[in-house]
């Protein structure tokens, strides 16, 4: 029993020292594409009329406003580092934005942000040597009628996808 | 022995076939989560709750001023008197919020009271404030406005008023 015992460690020792071999060769590639944040997207202060309106930044970090007040100096564009770890010819992605996302304010308000616009659009080029590329985003957010006092936030998903 | 080689390498196999699809299949995809934010300021709402009050005037041979200060002070030159008998008082505002936010206060140039075919012009009007102010941290200032106005040489007797506008704004 002593030997079965440890004969059985000893092929399971061997097995996950295998597959930790095996694992680090696959698992330590750098990922093919990855995507980081490197700021939120925030439409800073407004003031809201009694007909709603909306405010848009754009992805050059510019604030428009139409129909309520904006205020102050706190905004500005999402913006992500993209790094394309591929050799060879220019590395191209795909970026896919929200369609629409819902912020959630105090009590049950909300409001809406959509028309998101990144820059690059539709396809960014990770060109070589450094294969990193910066994608800036912004979007419209909808304000509502006397839309409540608050601080409003929700997150949302960018996604790249490497193409040739 | 035979039974404990082949559980370790059915277990090898499945770590074996789980790793390379894992790694290989996925990261030709990458997402990254970010936050949308932004904060609603309560509108900015100006309320009057007194009237610029110049009180009873007499008026002269010569023209003259009555000056009403943003305190509610009456002083006059020249041919205009003030007298005792009516309320004198500087206009009062409540101005109302975002708590700690700035505005700006705009007074008119001048206006006209009216006392039916007769009339006076209201004008230098002053804000306690000055042109622009804070709110406090419950989201409120009090505004008070103060203006010169301007007695005709023999000007009619009566009651006289009329209306202006004052106007704030965020900035």
């Amino acid at each position: 029993m002593v030997i079965r015992r440890r004969s059985i460690q000893i092929a399971f020792l061997g097995a996950y020292l295998v597959a930790g071999l095996v694992r680090s060769a696959f698992g330590q590639q750098p990922a093919p594409i990855t995507i980081s944040t490197d700021r939120d997207l925030s439409f800073g202060s407004i003031a809201p009329g009694p007909a709603g309106g909306s405010v848009t930044i754009d992805p050059a970090g510019g604030r428009t406003a139409a129909g309520v007040v904006v205020l102050g100096s706190g905004f500005g564009a999402a913006s992500y580092t993209v790094r394309v770890n591929v050799n060879g010819g220019n590395p191209h992605y795909t970026i896919t934005l929200p369609t629409s996302v819902t912020l959630q304010g105090p009590g049950a308000a909300t409001m809406t942000v959509d028309t998101f616009v990144s820059d690059p659009s539709g396809t960014g080029n990770a060109k070589p040597p450094a294969r990193v590329d910066q994608l800036n985003v912004g979007a419209t957010l909808r304000v509502g009628p006397n839309q409540p006092s608050g601080s409003y936030s929700a997150p949302f998903l960018v996604t790249v996808n490497l193409g040739n | 022995m035979k039974k404990t080689t082949l559980i370790a390498l059915t277990a090898l196999a499945a770590i074996v076939l789980l790793v390379p699809s894992g790694s290989a299949m996925a990261q030709n995809q990458a997402s990254a989560q970010a936050d949308a934010t932004a904060t609603i300021i309560a509108p900015i709402t100006l309320t009057n709750t007194a009237d610029l009050q110049f009180g009873n005037v007499v008026a002269s041979t010569a023209a003259g001023t009555i000056v009403v200060d943003t305190a509610g002070g009456r002083t006059w030159t020249a041919g205009a008197t003030g007298i005792s008998g009516l309320p004198v008082s500087a206009a009062a505002f409540t101005v109302g919020g975002g708590a700690n936010r700035t505005f700006t206060i705009t007074l008119p140039a001048s206006t006209t009271i009216t006392n039916g075919a007769e009339n006076m012009t209201v004008d230098t009007f002053t804000s306690s404030l000055g042109a622009s102010s804070v709110l406090d941290g419950s989201g409120a200032a009090a505004l008070a406005v103060g203006g010169t106005l301007t007695v005709n040489a023999n000007q009619a007797t009566g009651s006289y008023s009329g209306t202006f506008s004052v106007t704030v704004a965020y900035n």
